[in-house]
């Protein structure tokens, strides 16, 4: 066998290959960037809340004073849960069954394409937009003063753009021919949405609403002027304000009450929006 | 025309002699029909006649409107996007289905069809025969698994999926899943069975075993089937129908188009120099 001789390299490489090897560079270095940054600040925010995270932190009520000196972030917690989860209750209906309508019955008029335009802006405003709009419709107009009613509503409105064009997404993503199939047994379309759209864009539909949920149970702009509050003593009650994490972490900020009660307040968010992320991308990982 | 070929000169391209007297009108008629996608003409000035209880095969190059036309003949034609019938209709039991009175969901329990590539429902092999039947209440729920069972024998699949009946549909095999599609239109008792080139997806054993099913319900059933397999056609089909650039080239017993077409566009598909 002739022995086989390896093509010599050209003494200089040519333009191509160092533009090639530049752009890989650059690329490597940006993507370890994006890695090394929330790494980085969830180490950071680890690190400076060492101080207080503890087991007694997640389950007690702020003390000392100024108020959230000490003690933990309970009632926090629980605020902004109850919230996400009152939010739902309008968010879910309205996005599912809008984002169902535009995908399965909307007939190919120019109206509804405006309608769909109007939605994927409503879910591009910015969130105090939603927490303004809440106040004046919410808390002022309908009087249901600031309450964890006005606040989970205003989260609401904020989570609805997001459902709904992530379930009309998901359904368009179904293919064509399991509509045609499902429909050419002479089944009715909504007996073809229960029974074969959804369960296949289900996956899809519910890794967007763990999205929507993290971004609304995040936001401290629409809670702040609606349904936040310092302290609250009482139980959660549909009327009263609730405390939640993010308007918290703003108060204990601003007000210089306690940095490492913030850093460790910080912390228990970002990582519940961590393992909100991660369970909607194993939704995902399953429709794919 | 060859005007040696005393059949050609009949107008009316199916044998009527046989069916005279009989009382055995056809079971679909189609006339004057124009189908366009968008603006796009896509069949035009489409006439012929289905006879029952036979197997019609639908013939033609790519593109030449047959998947179209099958798929008008149970109005499932319409979910497509862009398609729609622009002129003429189709006779089923004597009344048309493109009536605005006409209920599409019935017309296509009715006149059943099989698809190209079999789609399976994210669902068991048990949930899938029984998907339109249930809807339907084509049996009482007592006897549904029973029923099913039927189905699933008559397509000859009982044997290869009794042991995986609450299992997912979606390990079976293409051909076992294209008989699968063949039983869950079955089990929906419609009268005629439409197929898009039902083996165009399958390998030479699978598509025996769907010609030899194909064979065996010619007996109940009036199938109509499209193919670009001139063999196959030959093989499975007594009547046959001709398209070409969205029109009917000719029509008439099987035999007859391969053997002494009247069209030499016919003539130049059956010999290959065309499709």
């Amino acid at each position: 066998m002739p022995e086989l001789k390896r093509m010599p390299l050209p003494a200089v490489p040519s333009a191509a290959v160092l533009v090639d090897g530049a752009v890989t560079l650059l690329a490597w270095l940006l993507g370890l960037f994006a890695l090394a940054l929330p790494l980085a600040i969830l180490a950071f925010l680890a690190w400076r809340g060492a101080a207080v995270l503890s087991w007694d932190f997640l389950t007690s009520g702020p003390a000392g004073f100024p108020l959230g000196a000490a003690g933990g972030i309970r009632p926090a917690i629980q605020g902004t849960l109850a919230l996400v989860g009152v939010g739902l209750l309008l968010a879910l209906p309205l996005g599912i069954g809008g984002g169902i309508y535009l995908s399965e019955y909307a007939p190919r008029a120019a109206w509804v394409s405006v309608l769909q335009f109007a939605v994927e802006c409503l879910a591009g405003i910015p969130a105090v937009i939603y927490g303004l709009f809440g106040y004046s419709l919410l808390v002022v107009f309908f009087a249901l003063k600031i309450s964890l009613l006005a606040g989970g509503l205003a989260l609401g409105f904020l989570m609805f753009p997001i459902i709904l064009i992530g379930t009309r997404e998901s359904l368009a993503a179904v293919e064509w021919q399991d509509r045609e199939a499902a429909l050419a047994l002479g089944v009715s379309r909504a007996c073809a949405v229960r029974r074969i759209l959804l369960p296949k864009a289900w996956p899809g539909i519910a890794a967007v609403i763990v999205l929507a949920a993290g971004h609304a149970a995040g936001s401290a702009a629409p809670v702040m002027y609606t349904a936040s509050t310092i302290s609250s003593a009482t139980g959660l009650s549909l009327a009263s304000p609730v405390m939640t994490l993010p308007t918290h972490l703003y108060h204990l900020v601003a007000e210089a009450v306690s940095f490492d009660h913030a850093y460790g307040t910080a912390f228990v968010l970002v990582v519940g929006m961590l393992l909100g992320n991660s369970l909607a991308l194993l939704l995902r990982r399953r429709t794919n | 025309m060859n005007q040696s070929n005393a059949a050609c000169l009949d107008p009316i391209p199916f044998d009527v002699p046989s069916m005279a007297g009989t009382g055995n009108a056809p079971a679909l008629g189609v006339f004057g029909f124009d189908a366009h996608y968008g603006s796009r003409p896509v069949l035009r000035d489409v006439n012929c006649e289905f006879p029952q209880r036979r197997v019609t095969a639908i013939m033609g190059p790519s593109g030449c409107g047959k998947s179209t036309f099958i798929k008008a003949l149970n109005r499932t034609l319409e979910l497509t996007p862009g398609a729609r019938v622009s002129r003429g209709g189709v006779l089923f039991r004597g009344e048309d289905i493109y009536l605005p009175a006409a209920n599409p969901a019935d017309i296509r329990k009715r006149i059943g069809i099989i698809h190209q590539r079999a789609v399976i429902f994210p669902m068991s092999v048990l949930e899938n025969v029984l998907f339109g039947a249930r809807f339907h209440k084509v049996v009482p729920k007592s006897g549904q698994e029973d029923y099913a069972r039927i189905q699933l024998e008559r397509v000859g699949l009982w044997s290869e999926v009794r042991d995986r009946l609450h299992a997912s549909a979606a390990n079976l095999s293409g051909g076992q899943q294209q008989r699968l599609c063949l039983a869950r239109t079955l089990a929906n008792r419609p009268e005629v069975i439409l197929m898009d080139e039902p083996c165009s997806a399958l390998d030479p054993a699978a598509t025996r075993r769907i010609e030899e099913l194909i064979a065996e319900l010619e007996r109940e059933f009036t199938i109509v089937i499209v193919t670009h397999n001139m063999s196959q056609a030959r093989r499975v089909s007594r009547q046959a129908l001709f398209f070409y650039e969205g029109r009917l080239v000719e029509s008439g017993p099987t035999d007859q188009l391969f053997e002494n077409p009247c069209e030499p566009l016919t003539r130049e598909f059956v010999t290959g120099k065309i499709g």
